[in-house]
């Protein structure tokens, strides 16, 4: 079985989300009346209540909110541990939940700037995951 | 958004039942559930099932619990008002039950909830999967990301959580529906290895079997029962965002919602004497004495301290059942058959001696959005 899998009930509305994701491009969905981004994409403008969107290019950095580190398996497609679980508020932008990627356990800090990375799954899709600023 | 609601004692607890929580072996959940149920009607006083005229189920993620309709055909009941809510934890379901009871729909609500899921007393709780991409598993996650976050801003560390956990099995072993009344301290918490880091096993309850029943009815009911109601005073309700629009799960932003509970009842949180909180993590504990104004933001540490001032004889005696950490999983339902036992004087090895008023905390809703309610009760012979 394939570690990382696309949602069971994969949102026709996110698939434009995927398909950027597959270029190695952060694509958000935005509001064409507010500019509000909308996390997760949608039909409706949950500020204003357009039914107006359009996608723009995010540039794929932002800031680590919190996360936590699954220190035993707790799921029989995600053995390798430990591995963390974070949040990331993207610049101007949406919290997403993701990976922190090339980090020990005790090196990553909430704070810390990260830049995105995009991963080729083995079952066929593109993940957004990201890995720490270094000077 | 903010609703507060003085209730005027016009709706009351007026009977409870719940069997002991742990393994069940094969027992199906609509067996436990009508266990209860049965012992909430005698600890009524009421001899005709017919009686109850709404009856109000829940159900877990993993699909298990009681569905109202076919658990009503299981029993031969026939009330016209039957409902499951999208969010079941016990504050939101025992609300539904108190506005079906004021609105005058109904007259004696059933609150029954029970479940014999695998892996009890083994796995943790709260299992569903968010995100299989990043493996965003289980809602303790959630409460761990509060935590950590909470630690990064006030330089605290997970003492305080090893605190409640232990306090929570102290009370468990003085309570004889408990799962878990082995003996534990401090050292066994610190033993225990980090499972979603910052949280260990010991920070999450596990899945457990039982049942438990719960009758909410009119204040002219309750003078038909057999013993002393418990009233709600006053329920708060909160909605927010979730994690997407950087909100946390049990973090700090709930203070206004304590002041709306306690204004409607004309009261302060130091006026409650019980405390029960919904506790899938410890977090959820550490948190509410915060956002409720128990203590200062930051300050829960401190206001733990050793223990002592949560426990049965503390200023402020919290989960004095156990929990869902220590006396088993059911939704928080349990946590109001023990604040109504309590409150009556019917818990023996535990009991607290005066107490008056409880109050509950609860939440739930996980990734989508976050819901927070919370109810403040009072002896039905207590006056304001």
């Amino acid at each position: 079985m394939p570690e990382r899998t696309l949602p069971r009930a994969l949102d026709t509305h996110a698939q434009a989300w995927w398909n950027g994701l597959r270029e190695h491009r952060l694509l958000l969905q935005h509001c064409a009346d507010c500019d509000y981004p909308r996390m997760p994409a949608g039909p409706i403008c949950p500020e204003c209540w357009s039914e107006r969107h359009d996608w723009r290019e995010h540039a794929g950095t932002g800031t680590v909110t919190s996360f936590v580190w699954y220190m035993q398996p707790l799921d029989a497609r995600f053995t390798k541990v430990p591995y963390n679980v974070s949040l990331v508020a993207l610049d101007g932008g949406p919290v997403v939940v993701t990976n922190v990627l090339d980090v020990a356990f005790g090196e990553l800090m909430i704070g810390d700037r990260v830049r995105a990375r995009f991963c080729d799954e083995p079952a066929g899709f593109t993940s957004l995951m990201f890995v720490q600023e270094k000077a | 958004m903010i609703t507060p609601q003085h209730l005027s004692r016009r709706v009351a607890i007026v009977g409870v039942g719940m069997t002991r929580q742990g393994d069940h072996g094969q027992a199906e959940g609509p067996i436990l559930a009508m266990q209860a149920l049965r012992e909430a009607l005698a600890d009524a006083g009421l001899e005709d099932k017919h009686r109850i005229d709404g009856l109000l189920g829940a159900k877990q993620y993993d699909g298990s619990g009681i569905e109202p309709v076919s658990f009503c055909r299981s029993l031969g009941l026939t009330p016209p008002v039957t409902a499951t809510l999208d969010y079941p934890t016990a504050a939101f379901t025992m609300h539904h039950a108190a506005a079906l009871v004021t609105s005058g729909i109904c007259k004696l609500v059933a609150v029954v909830y029970a479940r014999n899921p695998t892996g009890s007393m083994r796995e943790i709780s709260g299992a569903q999967e968010y995100d299989t991409v990043h493996g965003f598993f289980n809602a303790a996650a959630v409460h761990g990301m509060s935590w950590n976050a909470y630690m990064a801003r006030y330089g605290t560390g997970t003492d305080v959580l090893g605190r409640i956990a232990v306090k929570q099995r102290e009370h468990a072993r003085l309570n004889p529906l408990a799962a878990w009344t082995e003996p534990l301290t401090m050292d066994d918490y610190f033993r225990d290895e980090p499972l979603i880091w910052p949280l260990r096993s010991l920070d999450i309850c596990k899945v457990t079997a039982g049942g438990v029943a719960i009758l909410v009815g009119s204040a002219d009911m309750a003078r038909d029962c057999a013993k002393l109601p418990v009233d709600f005073l006053s329920v708060g309700r909160q909605a927010t965002h979730g994690l997407e629009r950087g909100e946390q799960m049990s973090h700090l932003s709930r203070r206004e919602m304590g002041q709306q509970l306690y204004g409607a009842a004309g009261i302060t949180a130091k006026d409650v004497d019980l405390l029960y909180v919904y506790d899938p993590t410890t977090v959820a504990v550490a948190a509410a004495l915060e956002n409720y104004e128990f203590c200062e933001p930051g300050g829960c540490e401190a206001f733990v301290g050793d223990g002592e001032r949560i426990g049965l004889n503390g200023s402020l005696p919290v989960n004095t059942h156990g929990g869902h950490l220590s006396e088993g999983y059911l939704l928080g339902l349990t946590h109001h058959v023990e604040l109504v036992r309590q409150l009556r004087g019917e818990c023996g090895a535990r009991q607290v001696t005066g107490a008056r008023l409880a109050q509950y905390v609860g939440g739930g809703g996980i990734r989508p959005q976050f819901y927070q309610a919370a109810s403040l009760f009072c002896r039905g012979d207590w006056n304001a």
